[in-house]
């Protein structure tokens, strides 16, 4: 049986014509969505020329996660002219806390001090 | 332990105090300084007798600047300089160091860093007060030194140190630990109705001193 999560975010879309993907599925405009068993990775895809402010999973205010999206071209942001994806896993409390523990891991802090490579 | 916190706290606290049931775990043989830095997330460390009393009264007079839900600090020695580092810088190497408040009206705290600088170099000492029903967001501390001692000068019932995967810190008052700060997530909340005060210091943990009372305080630990 899968779990379910409450889904939350603050986006700016560019043009009208716009969908929210997740695992593939679209769910624009659902406030609910199911999640893969633990082990697995699920995928959140804003499609279209938009910008990602905010995204809340299961009341969980991701902060500047939004800001490591994956965008076309294999850029990272928050921003894209078609499409701007995220991967998590759940429990979103363990999963958000483990990314923002990697994410201040001493090697990375000093690849984003020197603007050099940032391993993901 | 796990506990469930109210809906006055983010959920991600909430979560982490709720389902985390990681605690620290202390391997039962000698260890050097530097597996004691490399595996231990929290332990006492032993600095000898404490007047704590005397300096949470005088903690209580000092001057903080206020937060709206986190803790008030008050930023008492560091290096020159005027503005507070935090100790984030990740490079930092700071040589001189010195009082940041008038030391006139809080003898007992100046007495204190003074014997704690006998031990080896003290780099930062800031002083912090947590309001009822105040918290910190999980967070990971600075990179340039990870490791700092915490000394609870006030610690009510409700008082939590939480650090993800390693359980809460036992603190008590008085009664000094080292933390890694700097590799592990943590979050704090004072769920009392009572004010609570702390304070911590950054030293230069290279120093024979400090590599001394760090392994004569595990060994403490273990027997």
């Amino acid at each position: 049986m899968q779990k379910s999560i409450s889904i939350d975010y603050d986006i700016e879309w560019h043009h009208n014509d716009y969908k929210i993907l997740f695992n593939g599925e679209e769910c624009t405009g659902r406030k609910v969505i199911e999640v893969c068993p633990i082990h697995k990775v699920n995928t959140l895809e804003f499609c279209g020329n938009v910008v990602v402010n905010k995204l809340i999973l299961d009341d969980i205010d991701t902060e500047y996660f939004v800001h490591h999206g994956f965008t076309e071209n294999s850029q990272r942001g928050n921003a894209g002219k078609t499409y701007v994806k995220y991967f998590f896993k759940t429990p979103i409390w363990s999963w958000y806390l483990d990314w923002k523990q990697n994410d201040n891991a001493v090697i990375r802090e000093l690849s984003k001090a020197h603007q050099g490579f940032i391993p993901l | 332990m796990t506990m469930q916190l109210s809906e006055n706290y983010p959920k991600l606290i909430r979560d982490l105090f709720l389902y985390d049931v990681g605690e620290q775990y202390y391997p039962n043989k000698e260890l050097t300084c530097e597996q004691i830095f490399d595996q231990i997330s929290y332990m006492p460390i032993d600095l000898g007798k404490i007047d704590y009393e005397c300096l949470a009264h005088e903690a209580k007079e000092l001057p903080y600047k206020q937060s709206a839900t986190d803790a008030d600090r008050c930023y008492i020695y560091g290096p020159v300089g005027s503005d507070d580092p935090r100790c984030e810088r990740i490079d930092s190497n700071y040589k001189e160091f010195e009082y940041k408040i008038k030391m006139d009206t809080c003898p007992a705290i100046k007495t204190f860093i003074e014997q704690v600088s006998e031990i080896g170099q003290v780099t930062y000492i800031s002083f912090k007060r947590m309001l009822p029903k105040h918290f910190i967001n999980p967070h990971i501390d600075s990179k340039c030194n990870p490791f700092k001692v915490y000394i609870p000068l006030t610690w009510p019932k409700g008082n939590y140190f939480k650090m993800y995967k390693k359980g809460c810190i036992p603190f008590q008052p008085g009664e000094p630990f080292l933390v890694n700060t700097g590799n592990n997530i943590h979050s704090v909340i004072n769920d009392s109705d009572e004010v609570r005060y702390i304070f911590s210091f950054y030293a230069d943990w290279g120093t024979t001193g400090w590599q001394r009372i760090t392994k004569e305080s595990y060994g403490k630990l273990i027997s």
